[in-house]
C-alpha cells in the first residue's frame, strides 16, 4: 500500500512537470535609447506569451509613443522595441527589425547560446523565489533572476536557457531592465506567421548585421555626397550604435 | 623783495640745470606716437585672445536597437556665431537623413 502511494505521488509530480507551461507574463522596465552614452530612458511594458514550446515577447513603450518628439531626433522606432519569437521544438528564434521605411524584417538567431553562471544568491520577485545567474551576450553583460518553480527555460527578449523562467533581467550598465509584475492564464497568439517564415527559411544574425551595415553605408554615402554645409564642416561626425554588438 | 628775487633766481637756475641734464620736454608728436603704439598693441591682444567658442549639437536617427548619431561641432569667435553654424549644419544633416527616409 505504501509503495502504491509513492508511485501515485511520483506520477502526480511527473505529470505536473511534464505539463506545458502556458500563460502571459507581464514585465515592466526601461530602456536607454542612447545605450549609456547619455540618459535617454523610456519606460516599457514587456509581454511574454508562452504556449508550451512557443513564445512571443514584445516590448512596448508605456507612455504614448511620440514620434519625432524632439527636432533633432527622427524617431523610427517600431511599435514594439523588441519582438522575439521562440520555438523550442525546432530550436528557432526569430527577431524583428524595422528598416528606414518602418517595414518589419525578420531574422533568425541562435536559441539561447549564452553561457550562464548560476549563483546561490536568491530573492523574491512578485512572491516567487528566484535565483541569480549572469552571462555575456553580444557584447553586453546580463544578470537574470529566474524562478526554478516555473519550469520553462524562457525569458524576456532573447534571454533564456536557464532552469526556470526569467522574472527579472538587466544589463550591467543599467540600460535595459525588465521585471515581472503579473501573470494571466491567456496564452493564445498567432504563431502561423512566424512558423511560415521558419518553414520558408530565414536568414540569420550575420544577415541582420549585413542589413544594418548596408543601411549605415547608405546613410554615409548620402552624407558624403551632399553639397550642403555638412561637407564643409570638418567636425561633422556620423556615428552608428547598435544594442547588440555587430562585428 | 630781495629775498623773493633770490628765490626766483634759484628756481630759474634749477630749471635750466634740469634741461641741461637731458630731460627733454615731452613733445605732442611723441605723445601721439605713444598712443598709436598702445592702440596697436591692444588690438593685437584682442586678436591673439579671441573669445573662441566651440559648440556641438547632436541629432539622431532612432531605430530602437540601432541608432545613427550626427554631431556637428563648430568653433567661432563668439558662441552665438558657433551656435548658428552648428544649428545650420545639424539642420542640413537631418535633412539629408529625411531625404533618405521619405
Amino acid at each position: 500500500m505504501k509503495n502504491l502511494l509513492i508511485v501515485f505521488v511520483s506520477c502526480i509530480v511527473f505529470s505536473a512537470n511534464a505539463q506545458e507551461v502556458k500563460g502571459t507574463w507581464y514585465y515592466q522596465g526601461k530602456f536607454n535609447g542612447s545605450f549609456g552614452r547619455s540618459d535617454n530612458y523610456r519606460e516599457y511594458w514587456g509581454r511574454l506569451i508562452i504556449n508550451g514550446d512557443k513564445s512571443l515577447f514584445t516590448m512596448k513603450e508605456e507612455s504614448q509613443h511620440h514620434a519625432a518628439l524632439q527636432d533633432n531626433t527622427i524617431d523610427l522606432r517600431s511599435d514594439s522595441l523588441f519582438t522575439v519569437y521562440k520555438d523550442h521544438s525546432s530550436k528557432s528564434l526569430l527577431f524583428e527589425f524595422s528598416d528606414l521605411n518602418q517595414r518589419p524584417h525578420y531574422f533568425a538567431d541562435t536559441l539561447f547560446p549564452m553561457e550562464w553562471t548560476t549563483t546561490e544568491e536568491h530573492k523574491m520577485i512578485g512572491g516567487i523565489p528566484c535565483l541569480k545567474a549572469v552571462t555575456r551576450f553580444k557584447g553586453r553583460g546580463y544578470t537574470a533572476w529566474y524562478a526554478p518553480t516555473i519550469t520553462i527555460a524562457e525569458g524576456p527578449w532573447k534571454l533564456g536557457g536557464l532552469p526556470g523562467l526569467i522574472l527579472e533581467a538587466y544589463d550591467d550598465d543599467d540600460n535595459w531592465q525588465m521585471t515581472f509584475v503579473s501573470t494571466i492564464s491567456d496564452h493564445d497568439f498567432d504563431d502561423s506567421y512566424f512558423e511560415s517564415k521558419i518553414t520558408k527559411g530565414i536568414e540569420g544574425f550575420p544577415a541582420f548585421a549585413g542589413f544594418v551595415k548596408k543601411l549605415f553605408a547608405r546613410l554615409e554615402a548620402s552624407f558624403n555626397s551632399s553639397n550642403d554645409c555638412i561637407g564643409c564642416q570638418t567636425k561633422s561626425v556620423l556615428k552608428f550604435h547598435t544594442w547588440e554588438k555587430i562585428d | 623783495m630781495k629775498k623773493v628775487s633770490l628765490v626766483t633766481l634759484m628756481l630759474m637756475m634749477m630749471f635750466s640745470a634740469t634741461y641741461a641734464a637731458g630731460i627733454t620736454k615731452p613733445e605732442f608728436s611723441n605723445v601721439k606716437n605713444e598712443i598709436a603704439k598702445v592702440k596697436t598693441q591692444h588690438l593685437q591682444v584682442q586678436e591673439k585672445v579671441p573669445a573662441d567658442c566651440s559648440v556641438t549639437l547632436k541629432g539622431k536617427l532612432d531605430l530602437g536597437p540601432v541608432e545613427a548619431e550626427v554631431s556637428c561641432t563648430t568653433t567661432a569667435a563668439t558662441c552665438n556665431e558657433a551656435t548658428i553654424q552648428a544649428v545650420s549644419c545639424l539642420r542640413a544633416a537631418m535633412n539629408v537623413v529625411r531625404t533618405i527616409i521619405y
